[in-house]
């Protein structure tokens, strides 16, 4: 859970190009500047590319904050 | 029955008196609006609602049957197709049959074969792409396990007949309504005269607004040749009465449903101060750009089949820029060819796919220093209106051929008298934006202080009686029809 966190905080700062974000599972879209739903799929992809996984739609719509993201990915890698 | 129709006011009291008098029981109130929603619906063509009852029971039957399927272990997938297959059928029949029989009749007769074309003209059924779409929504979510199947076929119903609802939306999703759908009603002064303020906002926008700006609209249309000045302003005042009217409607339909106890999807948020292309679809018309994203732009991007067939032929290796512009051109084109069968919906749907994929683009290039300074939302919202002016330019104009020969006008060309027209137009545009304007300050400084003040009900009850003065003076204008009962 940590490394997956650690890892999805490099892909947020390569897609929204600032070093300074900081995630917790609590991050949501409203904590981070331009994460608006056109970003969002940008994001799903650039995670989908640094994980080598792949996202079905259902999956990645009505996510919460970054702690539901990073369970969907743990559940896909285990 | 329209919201703007004066029997409607009877039709809601009535309603109003038996929903709360029924408060003892959430059922028998559901029962009531379900009856009611019927009735409302029915009131010009009562075969409509059989057409909604079985658009409803497909719903009903699939998302069960989905649960079904996969409690015990299979995708549901079946389920889905059917009721994807039903509603899309009949969306697809009612809307595009008379299209497609005109373009066969006059493919038949340039290849010198007599035809003719049908007699069977089909009259699309107010407000079914709307709770088709609903009910789809509703499906699709039990399928994906976001929302619950419903077995309580009362509940169900209210949840797709709501009559505040049924005939242009907003679409609701299920885990939004259904809760509220499933429990009791009761009597809270506070909801009600909120929503007794937004629907009288709502009607003015609708009667002074969007009803005395439309039909000098349409004139300026209909003539042959207008100047360059005419149809800009004509455009400018389209865009300001169609906002008018869509979101008057909106404001009447969540107003009605506050009163009732219901919470509806919101629609609006102030569309024109949008900083870009993404914002403005996260501003209007959001219950259906929202569906649109997570139905069809969603599963673009996402559906391998996509990815396999699509992406990487085409673009030569994956690449989130291209995946994402495909999917948003279709997802674009499938609104534009939602709105209608000619060709200037699919054409505006394109407009907003190349505006989209060209903002995104110029977007990433900006410096960010530049974008977080106090001067680039002064500098976007300004540019992003112009770019939706142009957009309900080619909305309102059927015949291409036409909006681009508007394009080209000499701007300075025109005679005395249409550019006395021009300026009685813009100067209607004005005074129909001044209202709108006047109530974001409302929405923003005005009503949070007021909320505490001791003045509260004075003021709320001077604003009824000043709307209720404007529906009674421009009512006599009003046609009682909403611009989206066509879509």
């Amino acid at each position: 859970m940590a490394d997956t966190l650690a890892r999805l905080t490099e892909v947020f700062h390569d897609v929204f190009d600032d070093d300074t974000i900081v995630l917790s599972r609590s991050t949501s879209a409203a904590d981070i500047d331009g994460w608006d739903s056109m970003m969002h799929v940008t994001l799903m992809m650039r995670i989908e590319q640094a994980f080598k996984l792949s996202f079905r739609s259902h999956e990645v719509t009505g996510l919460k904050n970054v702690g539901e993201l990073a369970d969907v990915i743990d559940r896909k890698l285990g | 029955m329209s919201f703007v129709s004066p029997s409607f006011p009877a039709f809601f009291a009535v309603v109003f008196g038996i929903h709360y008098a029924l408060s003892w029981n959430h059922r028998a109130q559901s029962v009531a609006l379900i009856v009611a929603s019927l009735g409302f619906y029915g009131w010009v063509d009562t075969w409509m609602v059989g057409l909604l009852l079985g658009a409803a029971m497909l719903g009903y039957v699939s998302a069960l049957g989905v649960a079904a399927d996969q409690a015990k272990g299979r995708d549901g997938g079946r389920w889905l197709g059917l009721v994807l297959a039903g509603n899309v059928g009949t969306l697809c029949t009612f809307k595009y049959f008379n299209f497609f029989d005109r373009q066969i009749v006059a493919a038949l007769q340039a290849l010198g074969v007599q035809a003719n074309e049908s007699s069977l003209q089909l009259i699309l059924p107010i407000g079914l792409s709307f709770y088709t779409f609903q009910t789809l929504a509703y499906v699709i979510d039990v399928w994906r396990g976001h929302a619950q199947p419903k077995r309580d076929l009362i509940q169900y119903l209210l949840f797709v007949v709501f009559f505040c609802q049924l005939v242009a939306g907003p679409i609701n999703r299920a885990k939004q309504l259904m809760p509220q759908v499933e429990s009791v009603r009761r009597f809270d002064l506070t909801n009600v005269l909120s929503g007794l303020s937004l629907a009288l906002w709502g009607a003015v926008k609708k009667v002074m607004i969007a009803d005395t700006m439309s039909p000098y609209v349409d004139l300026i249309y209909a003539q042959p040749d207008p100047s360059w000045a005419m149809i800009w302003a004509a455009a400018l005042g389209f865009t300001v009465s169609v906002l008018a009217d869509f979101s008057g409607y909106t404001d009447l339909a969540r107003g009605s449903a506050r009163m009732l106890g219901f919470e509806l999807a919101d629609n609006f948020n102030h569309p024109y101060l949008a900083n870009g292309p993404a914002e403005f679809w996260n501003r209007w018309h959001m219950s259906f750009s929202t569906w649109l994203r997570d139905y069809v732009y969603m599963p673009a991007c996402f559906s391998p089949w996509v990815k396999r067939w699509i992406t990487v032929p085409f673009s030569g290796e994956w690449s989130p820029f291209w995946h994402t512009t495909r999917a948003l051109t279709l997802t674009m084109l499938v609104s534009g060819v939602w709105h209608g069968s000619t060709a200037n919906y699919v054409f505006w749907g394109g407009y907003y796919a190349a505006l989209g994929t060209v903002w995104t683009w110029v977007h990433s290039k900006v410096p960010k220093k530049l974008k977080k300074s106090r001067n680039w939302r002064p500098f976007t919202v300004p540019l992003m209106f112009m770019f939706t002016v142009v957009g309900m330019m080619i909305f309102r104009e059927p015949d291409i051929g036409r909006f681009f020969s508007h394009l080209v006008r000499n701007p300075f060309g025109g005679t005395a008298d249409q550019w006395v027209v021009a300026g009685g137009m813009l100067a209607m545009c004005a005074g129909g934006a001044a209202p709108l304007l006047l109530a974001l300050v409302w929405e923003r400084v005005v009503a949070p202080r007021l909320s505490t003040s001791p003045w509260a009900l004075p003021v709320r009850t001077t604003s009824w009686a000043v709307a209720l003065i404007l529906l009674v003076t421009f009512y006599r204008r009003s046609t009682g029809e909403f611009v989206y009962f066509q879509f």
